[in-house]
């Protein structure tokens, strides 16, 4: 069978029965990602996935530092905690130094005669803030008496620091001297928790 | 992606709080260090130095702010008192030199004045000082 032996409807009916065939081979291909990918459906769903992936490395590395700035904050909590017990607490700080030298001067057989809180006299509220915490005592005591109630005071608590110490002969004896010490601590100890958890 | 960000702004305020922590630490290992000795060993050292014909009538020793060339603060000892002798507190300061604890805490003792009082009994002032921070 010739072309020019079929019918002009026949003609038209395998012409377009051509035409619809390579248009659902092209559909076809176009869907299986056989063209272009970028110009395909399957094309941007492989883009998105890469765009995932991109993502998701992203927050495994942020969940990694955040692990090892998590772990560092622990331990600089721990360690400040250790050390808080050796300031003065801030709401009661003269009660909590009386207590401490108190204590410590009887155990070395001293009379206090004052033990006065010495204040930071000043407009600026920061530095007030971060100005170590000051006490000035008053005894009259011997010598010896006196050494060891600086190695009581000293070696009870780590962060106490005597900023000085003046010892004054009395007229009318020469087993006691007036002695004025004055006690320092740091001014503030403040831990930050940060905001995790 | 509003968790995201609620989980950086918990990593930075943990990172921030950390990182003030430390400055925390840090600053009290410099309180603790100081620079000096314990009190009690630099007071226990000057008993130990001084002999027996000196008597003193103040002792100062601690840190404090001073108006000099270098402004700053100073680790001080200051002895006043008298002496029966008139090299006594030459001695003294010789001995007071020798010690460890006295040099660390105030570097050199100088005898700054000496003075008859009467007969052989004479008013003397030894002083050290130490710029805080500085060397020994």
């Amino acid at each position: 069978m010739t072309w020019s032996a079929l019918t002009k409807k026949q003609q038209q009916m395998v012409f377009a029965t051509v035409i619809l065939a390579g248009v659902q081979i092209f559909i076809l291909a176009y869907f299986l990602g056989w063209m272009s990918p970028s110009n395909s459906p399957g094309g941007s769903a492989k883009e998105e996935l890469n765009a995932l992936q991109e993502k998701l490395d992203e927050a495994r590395n942020v969940l990694g530092r955040s692990e090892i700035i998590a772990k560092g904050l622990e331990e600089s909590i721990a360690k400040l905690e250790a050390l808080e017990i050796y300031t003065p607490r801030r709401s009661d700080r003269y009660a909590w130094a009386y207590e401490y030298v108190s204590l410590r001067a009887t155990r070395a057989g001293i009379e206090l005669d004052n033990l006065e809180e010495i204040l930071f006299l000043g407009d600026d509220k920061t530095k007030s803030a971060n100005a170590p915490y000051e006490i000035s005592v008053l005894t009259q005591c011997g010598y010896n008496d006196l050494i060891e109630f600086l190695w009581r005071l000293e070696r009870g608590n780590m962060l106490l620091r005597i900023k000085e110490i003046e010892i004054t002969r009395l007229p009318d004896t020469s087993l006691r001297q007036q002695v004025r010490i004055a006690v320092q601590w740091p001014g503030t100890l403040e831990i930050k928790r940060g905001t995790a958890k | 992606m509003g968790s995201a960000g609620s989980f950086g702004n918990r990593r930075a305020g943990g990172g921030y709080a950390a990182t003030e922590n430390q400055k925390t630490l840090d600053l009290l290992e410099q309180w603790t260090q100081g620079g000096r000795a314990p009190m009690y060993t630099v007071l226990r050292a000057v008993q130990m130095e001084i002999p027996p014909q000196m008597q003193f009538s103040t002792l100062f020793a601690g840190i404090r702010e001073e108006d000099e060339v270098p402004k700053g603060s100073y680790y001080i000892l200051r002895l006043n008192g008298r002496a029966q002798g008139e090299l006594v507190a030459v001695e003294a300061k010789r001995k007071l030199n020798t010690d460890a604890e006295v040099r660390g805490f105030c570097g050199e003792v100088r005898l700054i004045s000496s003075q008859r009082e009467v007969g052989d009994s004479w008013t003397f002032a030894l002083e050290g000082r130490r710029r805080a921070g500085g060397a020994q």
